[in-house]
């Protein structure tokens, strides 16, 4: 991941009626971050993705894409940005393939360099077999995987997907999660869901939104914990600094701040290390569901 | 511009592809067919009345108002779905994601329309064509009403993309293009029944076309549906405009 800034957002607000859909957002977003969006439903996840494609005016506020000011330079703000919609937006009456040219034109891809960015766009949303298919004629998996092939047709710095798996296979869920992972390496990503699971699977960061607010930002990986035992006490201080531990009434360990495979071996070789005697290890997996719980607890109520 | 060239071609196929286009353009086709052959018919019987007209005045120019009375009412049926049905289905918010001007996006969807109005001249114009042979039918007449067909074509497009951009049911863009157009068609009534209502009747479309049916082509006519024509597609850049830009 870079330092570069991709996508900044500042105070968007945004009304319907007397309704406050979005009550001040601000999003700062760096090239090779995936950021899980999450929220129930009505919190306002679709509404941002919105404002940031352009699609969508604010009633204050203001978003700069790949640093071009979505109000005054609307034009190229727009290049730089790769937009999925919930709902796919393909046209039923012309073929996958049409469809695709149609917009990597309206992206302004150059003649020359179309085929092979329809060629890139259709081998990476698995569209080889059906380019000369009528889109009418789609399945719903084929429809979301066409509205995911439009958004990368043009190599956007900048994607936004609004639930990208809805209506997709466990092998097209897994195939979509591999290939966001692959664009979120040189590119900016916003993955928009209510699934917590897919959050925790395909972001590297999570934000949650709650009542048009942002309620938490923080790394996803450091959302992570674990609880341990040892066959004699433990001393805190001989675990990663990184790593909070708590006791728990009943003698384990509730260590967060774990991110991947790496940090639970760190853990593991330092509880060893600190001669304490290492008896249990288990990886906390409902954390980002509590914290989500925890914090939409009011709508739930 | 290429932008809008990609949504005029995108937007021609679609048209293409869809049995409506096909149905109208075979319902037109039918529709001017039988009225010609009722009019050669009507001539050929009461020729020795008519003779005074001639097939100019007897055959093409009450041809030619059938063809601009079935291009009113077959329009909006065309256009209605044309921005009305996309904003319904979510694919103007996309399109408004795209770098695509708002004047780009009208007029690609104008070019997909004006691919079946034009279709729908061509053949209307292709009919009476066959007077040629035999007749002294006036070229000048038949080319004046050609163009007051494809103007007037022109103008209800340009309405019916209006309504269409206006609203995000199609009937309600249908309906109200209509009721626009049979109002133009019979503002001209106002003069007929008050002369002092001259202004309403200046608003005709269909007192606009009697210039043409005559075989005279007034630069004031051709100017009314062409300005005309450009207020409808400026008041629908603008409208979408809004939309876009405006919370």
């Amino acid at each position: 991941m870079t330092n570069e800034v991709l996508l900044e957002a500042r105070g968007l607000v945004r009304r319907y009626g007397r309704h406050v859909a979005l009550a001040g957002i601000d999003l700062v977003l760096r090239r090779g971050e995936v950021l899980g969006f999450l929220g129930l439903n009505g919190a306002g996840k679709s509404t941002t993705l919105q404002i940031l494609a352009g699609a969508l005016a604010p009633h204050a506020g203001r978003a700069a894409i790949a640093g071009h000011d979505l109000a005054r330079h609307p034009r190229a703000a727009r290049a730089a940005l790769g937009y999925l919609p919930q709902v796919p937006p393909v046209i039923d009456d012309i073929r996958v393939d049409e469809y695709l040219e149609l917009c990597a034109r309206l992206q302004g891809v150059d003649r020359s360099a179309r085929p092979a960015a329809l060629a890139r766009a259709r081998a990476r949303c698995g569209l080889d077999d059906v380019g000369a298919r009528l889109v009418r004629h789609l399945s719903q998996g084929y429809r979301q995987r066409l509205g995911l092939a439009q958004a990368i047709v043009h190599d956007p710095a900048v994607l936004l997907l609004d639930e990208p798996t809805t209506g997709l296979d466990p092998v097209q869920i897994r195939d979509v999660r591999a290939l966001v992972a692959d664009l979120g390496r040189d590119h900016a990503v916003i993955v928009s869901s209510h699934i917590l699971s897919e959050v925790r699977a395909l972001a590297s960061r999570v934000v949650i939104l709650h009542a048009g607010r942002i309620v938490h930002d923080g790394d996803n990986r450091a959302t992570g914990s674990v609880c341990l035992r040892t066959a004699r006490p433990l001393d805190p201080a001989a675990l990663p600094a990184a790593m909070a531990p708590v006791a728990l009434p009943d003698g384990r360990w509730l260590v967060s701040g774990i991110g991947d495979e790496d940090d639970v071996a760190a853990l593991a070789s330092a509880v060893v290390g600190s001669g304490a005697g290492l008896t249990e290890l288990v990886r906390d997996a409902d954390d980002l569901e509590r914290l989500f719980m925890q914090l939409t607890a009011g709508a739930a109520a | 511009m290429r932008a809008a060239l990609a949504l005029a071609a995108s937007e021609t196929r679609r048209l293409y592809r869809s049995p409506l286009a096909w149905l109208l353009l075979a319902l037109g086709e039918g529709f001017m067919a039988v009225v010609f052959m009722l009019l050669v018919v009507r001539y050929l019987e009461h020729e020795s009345e008519l003779r005074q007209i001639g097939v100019t005045g007897a055959v093409l120019v009450r041809y030619f108002a059938s063809a601009e009375l079935g291009a009113l009412f077959a329009l909006p049926l065309v256009t209605m779905g044309i921005l009305a049905g996309d904003r319904a289905s979510g694919l103007l918010r996309f399109l408004y994601a795209t770098p695509l001007s708002s004047s780009g996006l009208v007029l690609g969807k104008l070019l997909g329309v004006l691919s079946l109005a034009g279709a729908y001249v061509a053949l209307a114009a292709i009919i009476p064509a066959t007077l040629f042979w035999g007749t002294a039918v006036d070229p000048g007449v038949y080319a004046a009403n050609v163009l007051g067909l494809a103007l007037f074509t022109l103008l209800h497009a340009c309405l019916g993309l209006l309504a269409s951009a206006l609203t995000r049911v199609p009937l309600a863009a249908g309906i109200g293009a209509l009721t626009v157009s049979l109002l133009l068609w019979f503002a001209d009534w106002a003069r007929r029944l008050d002369p002092d209502a001259a202004v309403i009747g200046g608003w005709s479309s269909l007192s606009r076309l009697r210039g043409f049916s005559a075989g005279l082509v007034s630069s004031a006519d051709v100017a009314w549906f062409v300005v005309t024509s450009l207020a409808c597609l400026a008041l629908a850049v603008a409208w979408l405009d809004c939309e876009r830009r405006l919370p």
